[in-house]
């Protein structure tokens, strides 16, 4: 059956041994990578041409490997073959795997990404701190045994380095918190003030975490 | 009628949320001067007997506070636990877990409240 004639699609573009990115973008909007639509993929336009116009053209090497990369299957089964009508309306594999980005494993940590997920984490730690608040009142107004078992097991060795470190996690939520609220009003995004703001809320959890235990071991006397 | 422009426009890629959004941050707003409160008081009742914190507790700003704190806390809570469910559960559990979280917070706010009222009117 003749293919219908459509003066938006582009023409099948032959893959070789050693291809160009022309090719590689010719298979990409040809949709033989499987994941794009068999038409132009803005995505791909500045493929090759931004290392040429930078002075440094991509080897063919590179070009064959991210070729490789993009067919998966690999060039030796589709060697001199031409993109068929067949090939571009191939459902998108879904079980294919893409790189995923933030690729956090082989990211730095910053001070920028390690408080924001620091407030994610507290977060979690002082919502089952909530849990622990309403145990305690209801012991409380359970009667003064109930407390009291609650009260031993807070002044337990366990127990104290269990508050000691909610003591630091609410803190930090809470300097944190502090922080996104004044984001919110579109302050403070330059880099420079991130990273002002992001070593204030470090050392005041420090601080208040610090002061409210000496102010606690005060009042015990 | 309405242009699809016309419906796009002010939506972000979520669609929703503006309202969950706002009620985080008034709750974390709310939470700021009651959880200060409540860590100062903790801090001044250290090593109280069962008896002098009930009398505390039974003053009305301590009560009044206590009920408010209960309340932000947990709002906020399932706020913020919702969003961490979102972003990391994408299966059916997703619709099971962020129930859980909005009922268990509700039952441990109402547990939280009763019990604080409870000391303030029965002992």
């Amino acid at each position: 059956m003749a293919q219908e004639y459509d003066p938006l699609r582009p023409a099948p573009v032959p893959v070789s041994t050693t291809p160009t990115a022309q090719e590689l973008k010719g298979a990409i909007d040809n949709g033989r990578t499987g994941d794009k639509v068999a038409f132009d993929d803005p995505g791909a336009a500045p493929l090759g041409t931004d290392d040429e116009v930078a002075g440094t053209p991509d080897t063919a090497e590179r070009v064959a490997l991210a070729m490789r990369q993009e067919l998966k299957s690999g060039l030796s089964s589709n060697s001199g073959a031409v993109a068929t009508a067949e090939d571009s309306r191939r459902a998108p594999s879904a079980a294919r795997l893409r790189p995923k980005s933030p690729n956090i494993q082989i990211y730095r940590p910053q001070l920028t990404s390690v408080l924001s997920i620091l407030n994610r984490i507290t977060g979690n730690i002082l919502s089952a701190c909530a849990v622990v608040l309403v145990i305690w009142l209801i012991a409380a107004a359970t009667g003064p045994q109930a407390y009291g078992l609650v009260q031993g097991a807070i002044a337990s060795w366990v127990g104290q380095i269990v508050l000691f470190g909610a003591t630091f996690a609410f803190f930090l939520h809470l300097c944190g918190g502090i922080r996104h609220l004044v984001w919110d009003t579109v302050q403070g995004f330059e880099l420079r003030s991130i990273y002002i703001s992001g070593w204030v809320v470090v050392a005041a959890s420090i601080a208040l975490t610090v002061a409210a235990w000496v102010l606690s071991f005060l009042m015990k006397g | 009628m309405r242009s699809p422009l016309a419906r796009a426009i002010g939506l972000g890629s979520a669609k929703e949320g503006v309202r969950e959004w706002w009620a985080e941050r008034v709750s974390a707003v709310a939470l700021v001067p009651l959880t200060l409160w409540f860590a100062a008081s903790i801090i001044a009742h250290t090593g109280s007997d069962y008896a002098t914190f009930i009398v505390w507790m039974r003053t009305p700003l301590a009560t009044t506070l206590m009920i408010l704190l209960l309340i932000a806390l947990f709002h906020h809570t399932a706020l913020g636990l919702q969003v961490v469910i979102e972003d990391y559960v994408h299966s059916g559990a997703k619709f099971a877990a962020v129930m859980a979280v909005r009922l268990g917070c509700f039952a441990l706010a109402t547990a939280g409240v009763a019990a604080t009222l409870h000391i303030a009117f029965i002992g």
